[in-house]
């Protein structure tokens, strides 16, 4: 087959079947990134395009244009028939288990990148709002910056970014200039900080509630709404309050009065009169504390799971 | 099979009768050879502490250990018979025999296959990136929050987010103080302990250089003419808000530099130092990219590493 010079061979992500094998000429081997298309290499005699296509039909993983006239061999899958039937019959399956192998190793590499991105574009996200001072910044520069210190491509970084969307801690605006609308920064800079002392302190980080206390903050933030009042430039329930949300949210359990020791040593949650581990939890009169610490803290505790359930599904 | 075939020259499998209940092959066993069921069930398994943990079952047709022969890898788990198991064992001279009468764009497959395999479980562990220089500088830069930073959270940080080593972050640290990118000084945990930015855009200047370089473009303010750097120094010297008129622009340049031209003003705003105001005909003095030029032009030598 001869191809033309500034010809396409085939198009990044069209079905494709056939084997090609240069034998004469040039190719550019293009990858779309966005609205753009980059090169990514060059296919001179002797090389392979489109092996996965012949054994396991996937589609070209790139675009190939000619750059000089290209004498190309074909290899179509009843030529691949043909020369298999001359061989065993254990030879074939061969050949698909080492394109399986290929294709499961490929794609776990391609999700471990884009997992172990997510703490660099965190990073990028915290610096965008903290420095910059907005939530909704172009999404161009946070690409641009993953690829300069992670080295996580474009198309990748938008699965990434797309997963945190799924998560609902950010959202992509489209446009002319795409931007990404943080909902929280706050808590991205907590899940950031999370995720950096679990790695590095090896045990489970302060700011991972136990699920007792998780519901004694949730029931303090459904009465406040309700019912909160001002205390001390921090918003205060009555312990009645609090208490009836507790049973609310949780009916049958008991209000444990002893998570009050670590809420309060964290700094989440206190209580007036100030807490005693001798006290009883009738003693306490009213709770109070940053009410939108509080809701920070318990949207971590939310998200924090989902990282690991929901994160290498979306990919 | 046809007598002119040359496949006919291969090294036929050899059969294997294995007993219900025996070894076919062990975990970690290193035999380059793998299995074609030809009649009865297989069993793979592992051993976790004394007990024997039931991985899966392999019937007719179904082949073991490919990979020990491709790609000479232990077997990864140990296998057994279920039933009384006939075998067709292809050893190492069995399949290269049959490789031999391969057709050479089957092989390549084969061994492109391979290799890419091998390549995409390898590069599992390493960072993506191919320069710690460039990334390690971006993250600097953004990092950077106008105080000292400490060496050892900073390494540890950039070393989980990257994967990059301690010790070749170390190395890149290194090689930043010698470009007089980054200075380090005591600090609570030793000498050496705490990295000193002075000026952080100088980091910013050097991953855009290092980019250029590596897609083959030119720095721009590295491209600039003796004239062309004399007029940025003389707009430099000016710190209020400049917008003029071209014709303005071009008798100020003058005043330099007499030599200066209509074609310092057109280069300029290509490089985007004079952009257009809203008022039309009026250049505006874009002073940060002014700056940005005049820093890298100051520090050629450090960034690209001809202090070293």
């Amino acid at each position: 087959m001869i191809l033309p010079a500034k010809k396409y061979l085939c198009l990044e992500g069209n079905p494709q079947d056939k084997l090609y094998i240069v034998k004469k000429g040039l190719l550019q081997a293009q990858k779309r990134e966005g609205a753009k298309s980059f090169i990514v290499g060059e296919a001179g005699p002797g090389t392979l395009i489109g092996e996965m296509s012949l054994l396991e039909n996937l589609p070209c993983k790139f675009t190939y244009k000619a750059v000089e006239e290209t004498e190309l061999v074909v290899v179509d899958q009843q030529s691949l028939k043909q020369t298999l039937n001359r061989f065993p019959t254990w030879f074939e399956p061969i050949l698909h288990f080492l394109a399986q192998r290929l294709r499961q190793a490929e794609t776990y590499k391609s999700r471990t990148d884009k997992i172990r991105a997510l703490p660099s574009l965190l990073f990028l996200m915290c610096r965008e709002t903290e420095m910059g001072g907005k939530t909704t910044f172009p999404i161009e520069t946070l690409i641009e910056n993953l690829r300069i210190i992670n080295g996580l491509g474009y198309n990748d970084t938008f699965h990434l970014v797309r997963a945190l969307c799924s998560l609902n801690m950010a959202k992509i605006i489209p446009g002319e200039g795409v931007h990404l609308q943080v909902f929280n920064p706050k808590v991205v800079r907590l899940l950031y900080d999370t995720l950096l002392a679990r790695a590095v302190d090896k045990k489970r980080p302060k700011t991972l509630l136990s699920g007792e206390n998780q519901m004694i903050l949730s029931a303090f933030v459904d009465s406040a709404k309700a019912k909160g009042f001002n205390y001390h430039d921090s918003t205060g329930v009555s312990s009645t309050d609090l208490f009836a949300s507790y049973k609310r949210l949780l009916p049958g359990v008991k209000f444990i009065s002893t998570s009050m020791t670590a809420l309060g040593e964290e700094g989440y949650l206190y209580t007036y009169p100030a807490y005693l581990s001798s006290m009883k939890t009738e003693d306490i009169q009213l709770f109070y504390a940053d009410i939108d610490k509080v809701m920070d803290i318990l949207e971590l505790n939310r998200i924090y799971p989902l990282l690991d359930k929901k994160l290498p599904e979306s990919f | 099979m046809n007598p002119g075939n040359p496949i006919n020259k291969f090294i036929p499998p050899t059969p294997r009768c294995v007993p219900a209940g025996s070894l076919v092959f062990k975990q970690g066993d290193e035999a380059r050879e793998m299995f074609l069921i030809e009649e009865g069930e297989l069993l793979a398994f592992d051993n976790k502490g004394n007990e024997e943990r039931e991985l899966f079952r392999m019937g007719k047709g179904s082949l073991v250990g490919v990979t020990s022969i491709f790609e000479h890898e232990p077997k990864p788990h140990s296998v057994k018979a279920l039933t009384e198991v006939k075998l067709s064992v292809v050893d190492e001279a069995c399949m290269a025999s049959l490789l031999k009468v391969t057709p050479i764009w089957l092989l390549t497959i084969i061994k492109t296959i391979i290799s890419r395999t091998r390549v995409a479980k390898q590069h599992t562990q390493v960072p993506l990136f191919s320069d710690p220089l460039e990334s390690l500088s971006r993250f600097l830069f953004l990092r950077y929050g106008g105080k000292p930073l400490e060496m050892v959270e900073i390494v540890r940080e950039y070393s989980w987010q990257t994967r990059v080593s301690e010790e070749s972050i170390r190395g890149a640290l290194r090689s930043l103080v010698r470009r007089n990118m980054i200075n380090l000084v005591a600090g609570e945990n030793g000498p050496d302990s705490r990295i000193i930015i002075e000026q952080p855009m100088l980091l910013d200047l050097f991953v855009n250089y290092l980019i250029c370089e590596k897609t083959k473009r030119k720095y721009p303010p590295f491209q600039l003419s003796p004239r062309e750097k004399s007029c940025l120094e003389f707009l430099n010297l000016e710190k209020a808000v400049l917008t003029k008129e071209g014709n303005d622009w071009l008798k100020y340049l003058q005043v330099a530099n007499p030599e200066a031209s209509v074609a310092e003003i057109i280069k300029f705003q290509e490089l985007g130092i004079l952009y257009r105001d809203r008022d039309p005909g009026r250049l505006k003095l874009q002073r940060i990219k002014l700056e940005h030029f005049l820093l890298a032009i100051h520090n050629e030598a450090s960034i690209k590493g001809s202090c070293l």
